[in-house]
This record gives C-alpha cells, structure tokens and sequence, in this order.
C-alpha cells in the first residue's frame, strides 16, 4: 500500500511501511528544518527538500515520521491524503535508479495520466540525518 | 390866472393873429368904452360950454345928436360882443366910428374942414384889429363917402355946419382935435407897445430859435453818433441773427437728433421692461421651483440622515456577522483540525492494521471508514470554510461597502446641506431678483415715461428752434434794414449839420 502526498507544486508516493506513523504539527517558524519539542525529533520540508522553489505556507502540517535507530525524522507536507495500491508503481529502470546522485526515488505510479514519483522517505531520512551530523563535525 | 393890462391885452391882440376871441373882444369893448367916453366927453363939454355961453346954443341939439350916435356905436358893439359875434361888433365899431367921422366932418366944416383927419381913425384901428383886408374897405367908404359929402357940398344938396363965430369955432375945434388926436394918440400908443412887443417877441423867438437850432445841431450830432452806433449795433445784431438763425437750426436738428435718441431709449426701456418681467417672472418661477427643491433637499436630507442610520445599523450587524464568521471559521477550523487529526488517525490505523495482517483487515476497514468520514468532514470544513471565506469576504466588503456608504451618505448628507444652503443663496438671489426685476420695471416704467415727457418737450423745443430760426430770420431781415435806415439816418444827419453850420 502507498500514502499519496502533496506538497504546494507536486504529488509523491511513500510506501507505507517506510512511515512508522502520521502527526499533525503546528508549524510555528519558517525555516526549513525544525526540531520538535521533542528534541529527538528531526523535522524537514519534504517539498523544499526535493524542489527549493517548493516551499508552502499552510501552517497545518502533517508529518511522516520516520524512525531511525538513534533520532526520529519527521518529513513535512501539506497533507497525506490516501492510500493506492502497491503494484500500480513501476519502478526506475537501473540504468536511471543507478546514476541517482541520492537514491530517493525508486519508482512512478501513474495517476490520472500523470507520473508521480515513488519516494523512500527512509533513504531520505538517513541522507538527512547523515547530512546534519556532517555539518555537525563540521562546526 | 395872472391879470394882464389892457395895454398888454392889446398889444398881444395885435401882434397875434391867432389871439383868442375873447381877448378881442375885451379889447374892443375897451376901445368902444374909450371911443365913447371921450366922444361923449367931448360933447358934453361943448353941451357945457353952449350952455354957459361961449358956444353957441345951436350946437347943443347937434351934440345930443352925436352923442346918441356914440350911444347907438357903443349901445351896438357891446350888444354884439354880449351876444357873442365878435366881427358883426367889431364892423359895428369900425363902420359906426367912420359915420362917426362923416358926422363929425359934417358938423366942422365939410369936407374943407379940420375934421378929414378923423378918417385915419377906423382905418387905423382896423389895421390894428389885424383886420388889413377891412382896411382898404374902410378907407374905400370913407372916399366914397368923402367924395360923396363933398359932391353934395359943391352941389348944394349939403351945407355943412361952419357958421361958428371965432371963439366957439377954435374951441370946437381944440375940442375935436383933442378928442380925435387923444384917440388916434392912444391907438397909436398901443401900436408902439405892440411894435416893441412884437420886436421883443420877435428877439426872444430869435433867440429860442437858435437855441433851438442849436439843439438841434447837437441832437444832429448824437443822432449821427447814434446813427453810427445804430449801424454798428444793426452789424452786430445782423450777425448775431445770423448766428442765431444758424444755432437755432442747428439747435433743431440737434433736437431732433435727442428727439430720436430719446425715442429709441424709450423703445430699450420699454424692451428693458418686458424682459424685467420675463425675469420677474423667471425668479418667481425659479421661487416656486426653488421652494419645491428646498422641501425635496429637506427631505432628501432626513432620508440621508435615516439611511446613514440604516447604514450604521447595517454596518454593525455585518460586522457582527463578519466576527459570527470568523468564529464560525474558527470552529470550522477547529473541525477541520479534527477531521485532518481523524483522517490522520484513520491513516494511522490503516497503517496498523496493515502491520496487523489478517487480524488487522476488519480494523481497517473500520479505519477506511473513519477515514472516509474524516474525508467528507475535511472537504465539507473546506466547503464550510470555503463558503465562510466567501461569507467573510462579503461581509468584509459590505463592512467596507458600509462605510464608503456611510461615508457617501456623510457626504450626500453633507452634500445636501450644501446644496440646501446653495438654495438658500439661490432663493435669496431669486428674490433679490424678483425685487431687482420689480424695481427695473418700475424704473423704466418711469424712463419710459420720462422718455415720452423728454420726446414732447423735445418736439415742443424743436418747434421753438423752428419758430427761434424763423424769428431770427426775420430780425436778420430787420437788422438789414435797421441798417439801411441806420445809414440813411447817418446821411441825414450830415446833410442837417452841414446845412445849419
């Protein structure tokens, strides 16, 4: 089963078992990355983190946490509408999926003629939670 | 009156024609009075001396018959003179005087005798009467009547009484003598005083004559310097006619001009007239007008004062309604919360119940269902918030459009009371008009009667310029020929001068 997400300017696809559960999250600052009052929590704009020209304003967000094993990623849109079925979703041929500078998309499920991408919010997680502890070492 | 002498009277008898005959006859009764007191003065004294002895006594009977001649000259003159015929007296005297005369010759001697001298008496004293042509006549009758006695004394037919002694005879004639050369002295004197008198008449009529002459002269003098101031004067007035004839013409035609001016100013006044009462009429028009537009200003005042009220009303009930709406939208949004937390949810349990397998299927399907309803929730909250957006915008806009309303009632309202004042001024205006428009009419009622008044005296002066021109047409006229008589004066009066001098 898929979860379809929307942010301002596109659609994407998550598989549900990447998602360990849904929230509702006020958003109370604009930044891209925030962190919850839960300070495990790691928080991002999936939408400016795929697109930088995809930022919403909605303040209502809803959140897909994503565990891992030391913090917990929760990657922002604007809603998480329904669930399609799995095998609708084709997936990258090699050649494409191998030249992928972060292998974030993994497949495209047609819906009303239109492809949406196919995201694995636990590769995402892991680039942000990798990228955040190397700007860490960094500082 | 001043009482003049006898002598005076006579003299002045004499040396005037022209005397009065009252004046004659007073001088010839006196002459008679004095021919018959000294004939009779006479006789009485050859009476006297008949009687004492030195005349003889025959001659008392010839005396009586003298001295009743004397009375019958005398008795018939004064008769005549009473009765008012003055030359029937005076031939009475003259004739009588010179029968007189015949007699007396007759009584001294004939005609031989001393006594032929007493013709010179009548003769003389006819020629003093200023009667010459009776003169001639006398001494005609006294010829004839000399020549007559004379005949019947050489014929024997008369013997005349010459028979007197030597004394009686000398005393007869001393006593004729006497009285004939006492009468002829007495006539003469009076003819001398009337010479001297006429001499000095004569003198002092010379002298007034030349004093006369010389006024004349004089008066000559100022009537040519008058005559010269006369042209001078007729010049002057010559031209001054001419002048005035051409003034008066011109005065006419000016006139006449005023005449027409003043006639077309009455016309523009009586224009001026009707279109005061057009606008008269206009401003009580415009009044009427003015007063139903003041009432609908009124009205439309208070209908702006009750719709800024409504607006007000309306304006706050919107704005209740717009914040009823935005909590409406708040609970909308509160579901909407609910519903996105339920879909979630649902999600959630779809998720779980996916992990659950089999077990989990039913449960899902609950969750299906949950989330379905989460789903209609949300898209009804949109819908709802959708249609309390719009619910919002609108009252948002009618807040707004209530106050530009507002605001436009404000300025219709104060719009209104402009335009209420602007009528106001306009009535007043009007009426200002009306009383203007009145007052115009009035005063060119009175121009256009003043208008007519000024055309008649206009005309009635134009007819006196007229008549002026004629007049000094006519003194133009008058002074040519005062003029020429000026001229023929001055000439005159040259001619006069150099004939006296």
């Amino acid at each position: 089963m898929l979860l379809i997400i929307r942010t301002t300017r596109h659609r994407y696809v998550v598989r549900r078992e990447d998602v360990a559960t849904l929230r509702a999250i006020h958003r109370r600052t604009g930044n891209g990355q925030e962190t919850d009052e839960d300070q495990s929590v790691i928080m991002v704009e999936l939408g400016a983190l795929l697109d930088p020209e995809d930022v919403s304003e909605i303040q209502r967000r809803h959140a897909l946490i994503v565990p891992l094993r030391r913090r917990t990623i929760a990657l922002l849109v604007d809603a998480v509408d329904n669930l399609v079925d799995h095998a609708a979703v084709q997936p990258l041929p090699p050649l494409l999926h191998q030249r992928l500078h972060e292998p974030w998309a993994t497949g495209v499920l047609l819906m009303d003629d239109h492809p949406v991408v196919q995201l694995d919010v636990r590769a995402i997680a892991r680039s942000i939670l990798l990228r955040r502890t190397r700007d860490t070492e960094q500082k | 009156m001043e009482q003049v002498s006898n002598r005076q009277m006579f003299a002045s008898v004499i040396t005037n024609p022209q005397s009065q005959d009252a004046d004659r006859a007073r001088v010839l009764t006196h002459l008679t009075m004095v021919f018959g007191g000294v004939a009779g003065l006479g006789c009485v004294l050859i009476i006297i001396l008949a009687v004492i002895g030195i005349m003889p006594q025959q001659v008392i009977g010839a005396a009586f018959g003298i001295i009743g001649m004397v009375a019958v000259i005398v008795g018939g003159t004064l008769g005549a003179l009473r009765s008012g015929r003055h030359t029937t007296a005076s031939n009475i005297f003259l004739y009588g005087s010179l029968i007189y005369v015949v007699g007396v010759i007759y009584l001294a001697g004939g005609v031989t005798g001393p006594a032929g001298i007493a013709f010179l008496f009548p003769i003389v004293v006819a020629g003093l009467f200023g009667r010459a042509a009776e003169s001639p006549r006398l001494f005609g009758v006294a010829l004839v009547s000399y020549i007559t006695l004379a005949f019947a004394e050489t014929a024997g037919i008369l013997q005349p009484q010459n028979n007197l002694p030597g004394l009686p005879r000398t005393v007869a004639f001393v006593i004729f003598f006497t009285s004939v050369g006492g009468l002829l002295t007495y006539v003469a004197s009076l003819w001398s005083t009337s010479t001297l008198r006429f001499l000095e008449q004569t003198r002092v009529q010379s002298e007034e004559l030349y004093e006369t002459n010389q006024r004349l002269i004089e008066k000559n003098i100022q009537q040519v310097e008058l005559g010269s101031e006369l042209s001078a004067a007729a010049g002057e007035l010559l031209r001054a006619s001419h002048e005035q004839a051409s003034g008066a013409s011109e005065q006419a035609s000016a006139v006449s001009q005023v005449s027409t001016t003043i006639e077309e100013l009455g016309s523009t006044a009586r224009q001026i007239a009707i279109a005061a009462e057009q606008v008269a009429e206009a401003a009580r028009q415009t009044l009427e007008n003015l007063s139903e537009g003041q009432e609908a200003v009124d009205k439309s005042i208070q209908a702006m004062d009750r719709i800024r009220s409504r607006m007000q009303d309306v304006s706050a009930r919107v704005l209740n309604l717009g914040e009823r709406s935005q909590q409406i939208g708040e609970i909308i949004d509160l579901i909407n919360d609910l519903s996105d937390e339920t879909h979630l949810l649902a999600l959630n349990a779809a998720i779980e119940a996916a992990g659950a397998g089999e077990h989990g299927r039913r449960f899902a399907v609950v969750a299906a269902e949950v989330k379905s309803l989460a789903n209609r929730a949300l898209v009804a909250a949109k819908e709802v918030k959708g249609v309390i957006a719009e619910i919002q915008q609108a009252t948002n806009a009618a807040v707004l459009a209530a106050e530009e309303g507002g605001k436009e009632v404000a300025a219709g309202v104060e719009l209104a009371h402009s335009a209420g004042q602007v009528m106001d001024a306009i009535v007043m205006v009007a009426e200002r008009t009306a009383q203007s428009s009145a007052e115009i009419n009035l005063a060119t009622a009175q121009q256009q009667s003043a208008s007519e008044q000024v055309v008649e005296t206009m005309r009635e002066i134009a007819d006196v310029a007229r008549r002026t021109a004629a007049g000094a047409r006519q003194v133009q006229d008058a002074a040519q020929r005062l003029t020429a008589i000026a001229n023929r004066l001055h000439g005159l009066s040259q001619e006069d001068n150099a004939r006296v001098r």
